[in-house]
């Protein structure tokens, strides 16, 4: 589903250039769970930022389903963005003003979907996520545990092919992050190709496979039973 | 979509409603200022438009100087009409008309004061548009004494009675009621109550091309062009003019040219008058076009300042919008959706910020009418195209407002936002700058300009005239007391309360008449022209006008019959070394002698220079209209003017008592331009008001990025003293900048203005001083305001800002 070949993000600022990441060859087949774990400032987010098509790269290759993107517009990269792939943040990121139903609703809107449709694909997700009771809530009145399934909702109201998650435990105690990692694990194996940064080795365990990123470099590829040894 | 985008502009506004309520307020504060102006501008401007034939209208005026007397008149001589019909095939129709002020009209026992009695030729039916209720349209001028009255006026004699076939009196003579005409619309250069038949007046047939008594309107054919008959219709004055100016002044036309003299007919556009021409003999005080320059200048200030403001604020919560753009973008939503998104935005706040306008136009636009004597209003229902013009205009001033902030916020980059990384990007700052120096600057040009206005209209108030015209109160006298006056005058002065009274042609303020005189024995005798009155001798005690040389007139004015005082300005303009005791000779050959020299006073209006005067004793023979002035003593005025109205009473005959003030009389004359500086200066304060609350928000939106950095300082345990006086070294920077740029401006704009009157005040620095020092304390104080409400703020919310 995703390849890349020598990837290189490079940043520049007036001072200094920082090589954010440098010559990533990396291959994500459709269905797959990966985690990718590395010390902090390695590139983590910078990588997942790309693969999500919010940055362009400044070197290399990137397909996308087959398709050369790393070049793309943001306008083409959103179009492609919006049909195919959802976000979770470590900060959730919920739109304040907006109710619990209306922030899932929001990427739906973007879509284009007809209301009665969204209405019945809302409650389906809330429903699935244990949020319904809240749906006329705001994310400030929301703990937060209940503002991550929120976004995790949101992230998977249209049914996108790719999750992308950056450090969605990060900012939950275990508890409320468990939850979470179920979600992600059985949305896996509903199908859903996942991608997920994290720091904790028991969340990566859940991945089928570890890629592990050392300044910019990815250093090991380790498959979930390799891991185990 | 949309309803998502107003859904979240809604719950915005109720999340920061301080925010919303300033801006809000701020545009339609603009919205309606804007609006009221504009009307005021568009009732100006459609002044004598309703006249079907307007735009083929012209008035002939006359432009003369003889002997370096500059002369702009709004009349023309008796002959003019008839003469361009005859002369000038492109003359599709001429007409005369001529006003008879303050004239006493009665029928049966009704009688009342009138002062729009007009004479007209019959033809002016065909000239302007005047609706004709009941009579004859074509023929009701024709034949001498008839008169057409308004509808209004023949309500105020007559009631429901049908008035045709009646008759007015006016003096001796009665004259017989051929029409009804609708009132003349309030946006008229001239409004008549009464058209009687220009027939009646002996003088209208005279064939004197040199005396200009008439005021001459004409239509100029449909094809014919108006610049190709100005050059035509100076023939006239060689034809007509030349011969009689030889019998009279002894000299042609060439030789009246090369002596300096000057004469030409200058043709006015009908249209225009009301705001360009500001002739003598004029037959209201005209607008001014500067003015119409000035109030849209403002309008436009005013609606620029209220947009800024929107995009100032709109980048001040940017920040806090800019988690929002990130999260919606990495969602699905395209730039287009979100630049939709903010438009949307500010369109809804513009669409409230003109509805609330309208609400506000409504409630003001009594108090303004009030005000201004005018009747504006908005024709909601005459007008289909207004509804969706004001959805226009609330459309364009959301795109004006929101274009700048839909663009910046749209722009954020969802990866950085994200993040929590700075959102500046190195250019957005500089916009805001300037923004705010555009602000300041704005703001500096008015303060200087209503500092002007207030100061020239002080200036003005309180002008030392050369005259006293405190404690004065005039009583006109009509025909019919004419032969009472002195008895009255007697009288008066035995009340004790009254200090002195005079009898007088020329109330100060009023149109003055010219003639020519010749100053006898002198190498060179040029004709002089100079202006004229009539007093009795206690014109000086009463006006308390200073004698500079000489004596005043007598008691018994019959033995100063042949006695002359002039003003300083006069005694100039003669040429005598000594004038005292020096003949003039006048019309008709009579010889005056000089017996006293005045102190130049302002006879006319502050607007005109001090001209050449020269006063005759004013004896039995009166001139047709007397003025009876009278200096009370400061107290127990109510007392006296008890004792006043009880010996008028007794020798008046029934006559209405109707006394007024000097200063009242004095203040009309100035009353124009006083109300027009005041609707200015509300403007401008206004205007103002609306650019400190914008300063306002700029300082919020500066001291908001610090919030955070603030609030960590004071974790860390330090003041934000340092933080505070850099902002306001920034501010005071920005204020300084403006001032540099905006006084050029203002010293231009004002100065233009102030040419307007020929005694003015001065454009002192000291103005422009006090308006830079009032724009550092705006600066100063809306960033102390806001430095404090951060200050204040809990250290905890403030890291959690964001
Ligand atoms: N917009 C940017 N401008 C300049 N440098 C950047 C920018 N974004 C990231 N960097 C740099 O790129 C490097 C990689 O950053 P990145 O955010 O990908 O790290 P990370 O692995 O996600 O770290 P963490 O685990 O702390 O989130 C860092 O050295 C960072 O300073
Ligand atoms: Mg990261």
């Amino acid at each position: 589903m995703i390849e890349t070949k020598n990837l290189k993000k490079i940043y520049t600022t007036e001072e200094v250039e920082t090589t954010a990441l440098n010559n990533v060859n990396l291959k994500v087949k459709e269905g797959e769970f990966i985690a990718i774990m590395g010390p902090s400032g390695c590139g983590k987010s910078t990588l997942l930022n790309i693969l999500g098509l919010l940055d362009n790269p400044s070197e290399g290759e990137f397909f996308f389903n087959g398709e050369e993107v790393g070049g793309y517009s943001e306008k083409q990269r959103t179009n492609l963005r919006k049909s195919n792939i959802g976000f979770i943040f470590q900060s959730f990121n919920l739109i304040d003003e907006l109710t619990v139903y209306e922030n899932i609703e929001l990427p739906l809107l973007y879509q284009k979907v007809s209301p009665a449709e969204r209405k019945t694909k809302v409650k389906a997700v809330m429903e699935k996520l244990n949020i319904l009771p809240r749906k006329n809530h705001f994310p400030q009145q929301l703990s937060g545990g209940q503002q991550q399934r929120v976004a995790v909702a949101r992230a998977i109201v249209t049914k996108p092919k790719m999750i992308l998650a950056d450090e969605p435990t990060g900012n939950l105690d275990s508890e409320n992050g468990d939850e979470v990692m179920d979600l992600l694990t059985q949305l896996h194996e509903e199908g859903t190709t996942i991608i997920m940064v994290t720091h904790s080795p028991s969340n990566a365990e859940c991945a089928q496979r570890i890629i592990n990123l050392f300044d910019g470099h990815i250093i090991t590829e380790n498959k979930k039973e390799e891991f185990h040894l | 979509m949309i309803k998502n985008y107003f859904k979240i502009a809604l719950r915005n506004i109720k999340k920061h409603k301080g925010y919303f309520f300033i801006n809000i307020m701020g545009l339609s504060l603009g919205i309606a200022s804007c609006l009221i102006i504009s009307l005021w501008v568009m009732d100006e401007l459609s002044y004598d438009r309703y006249h079907k034939k307007s735009d083929r209208i012209y008035r002939i005026a006359a432009h003369s100087v003889i002997q370096n007397n500059v002369s702009d008149l709004a009349t023309s001589c008796a002959p003019m009409a008839k003469t361009l019909k005859k002369e000038f095939h492109e003359v599709e129709e001429a007409a005369r008309i001529r006003r008879f002020g303050d004239q006493r009209v009665q029928y049966e026992d009704k009688f009342f004061k009138e002062k729009k009695w007009f004479y007209a030729d019959n033809e002016i039916f065909n000239v302007f548009t005047i609706p004709m209720i009941s009579g004859d349209a074509k023929g009701a001028l024709n034949k001498p004494y008839t008169v057409v009255l308004t509808k209004s006026i023949a309500e105020k004699y007559f009631g429901d009675d049908n008035p045709l076939g009646k008759s007015l009196t006016l003096g001796k003579s009665d004259y017989k009621i051929t029409g009804i005409i609708e009132d003349v619309p309030r946006n008229s250069h001239i409004h008549y109550d009464f058209l009687a038949s220009m027939e009646t007046i002996n003088d209208s047939r005279s064939p004197n091309f040199i005396s200009s008594n008439y005021h001459t309107y004409f239509v100029l054919k449909k094809d014919a062009s108006i610049d190709d008959f100005k050059d035509k219709v100076h023939t006239l004055i060689e034809k007509y003019a030349g011969p009689q100016v030889k019998k009279v002044m002894g000299i042609t036309i060439k030789q009246f040219y090369e002596s300096g003299g000057e004469y030409e007919y200058i043709l006015q556009s009908l249209t225009d008058i009301h705001l360009t021409s500001h002739l003598r003999f004029e037959h209201e005080a005209n607008g001014n076009i500067t003015y119409i320059y000035i109030f849209m200048i403002i309008a436009i200030a005013v609606l620029l300042i209220a947009c800024i403001n929107f995009v100032n604020l709109a980048s001040a919560r940017s920040l806090k919008r800019a988690r929002e753009v990130g999260v919606r973008k990495a969602i699905g939503s395209s730039r287009k959706d979100l630049i939709k998104q903010f438009l949307t935005e500010s369109f809804f706040m513009s669409l409230i910020a003109t509805g609330l306008a309208l609400i506000l136009v409504q409630i003001v636009l009594p108090v303004f009418n009030n005000f201004t004597e005018k009747e504006l209003n908005i024709p909601y229902f005459d007008n289909i195209f207004l509804f969706p013009l004001f959805i226009g205009i609330a459309f364009i001033i959301g795109l004006l407002a929101g274009i700048y902030p839909a663009f910046f916020l749209s722009s954020f980059k969802p990866v950085d936002v994200l993040k929590g990384r700075s959102i500046r990007k190195p250019g957005s700052i500089k916009i805001q700058n300037l923004l705010v120096v555009f602000q300041f600057s704005v703001s500096i040009i008015l303060i200087i300009g209503t500092m002007v206005v207030a100061k020239q209209m002080n200036y003005i108030q309180n002008k030392n005239l050369g005259f006293d015209r405190d404690q004065i109160i005039l009583l006109p006298l009509d025909g019919e007391m004419h032969t009472n006056v002195w008895p009255l005058k007697q009288e008066l002065s035995k009340i004790p309360g009254v200090l002195s009274a005079t009898v007088l042609s020329n109330l100060m303020g009023n149109n003055f008449g010219d003639s020519v005189y010749k100053p006898v024995g002198l190498e060179k005798e040029e004709k002089k022209l100079i202006w004229r009155m009539s007093a009795d001798s206690d014109y000086l005690n009463t006006y308390k006008i200073k004698l500079s040389q000489g004596r005043f007139f007598k008691k018994d004015t019959l033995k100063d019959r042949n006695a002359v005082i002039i003003n300083e300005k006069a005694a100039e303009s003669l040429g005598f070394s000594n004038p005292i005791g020096q003949k003039l000779q006048g019309g008709r050959n009579q010889e005056f002698t000089i017996i006293g020299i005045l102190k130049n006073f302002h006879f006319e209006s502050l607007q005109q220079k001090i001209k050449p005067l020269i006063i005759h004793p004013l004896g039995q023979g009166l001139s047709n209209s007397i003025h009876l002035s009278i200096r009370l003593s400061t107290n127990n005025i109510q007392e006296n003017l008890d004792s006043i109205k009880k010996v008028w009473a007794g020798i008046s005959n029934q006559q209405p008592f109707n006394y007024s003030f000097f200063n009242d009389h004095f203040a009309k004359i100035y009353l124009k331009e006083q109300k027009t500086g005041k609707i200015f200066i509300v403007f401008t304060i206004l205007a103002i008001f609306i650019a400190c609350l914008g300063l306002f928000a700029l300082s919020s939106f500066v001291i908001n990025q610090s919030t955070k950095e603030i609030g960590i300082r004071k974790v860390l345990g330090a003041t934000i003293l340092e933080i505070y006086s850099s902002l306001v070294k920034k501010f005071i920077k920005w204020a300084l900048i403006a001032n540099i740029i905006a006084w050029p401006f203002a010293y231009l704009i004002m100065k233009n203005w102030l040419k307007e009157f020929a005694y003015k005040t001065d454009l002192s620095i000291n103005l422009f001083l006090i308006a830079a020092l009032m724009t550092l304390l705006i600066a100063i104080v809306t960033v102390t305001f806001q430095s404090i409400r951060a200050a204040t703020l809990n250290p905890v919310e403030a890291i959690r800002y964001e």
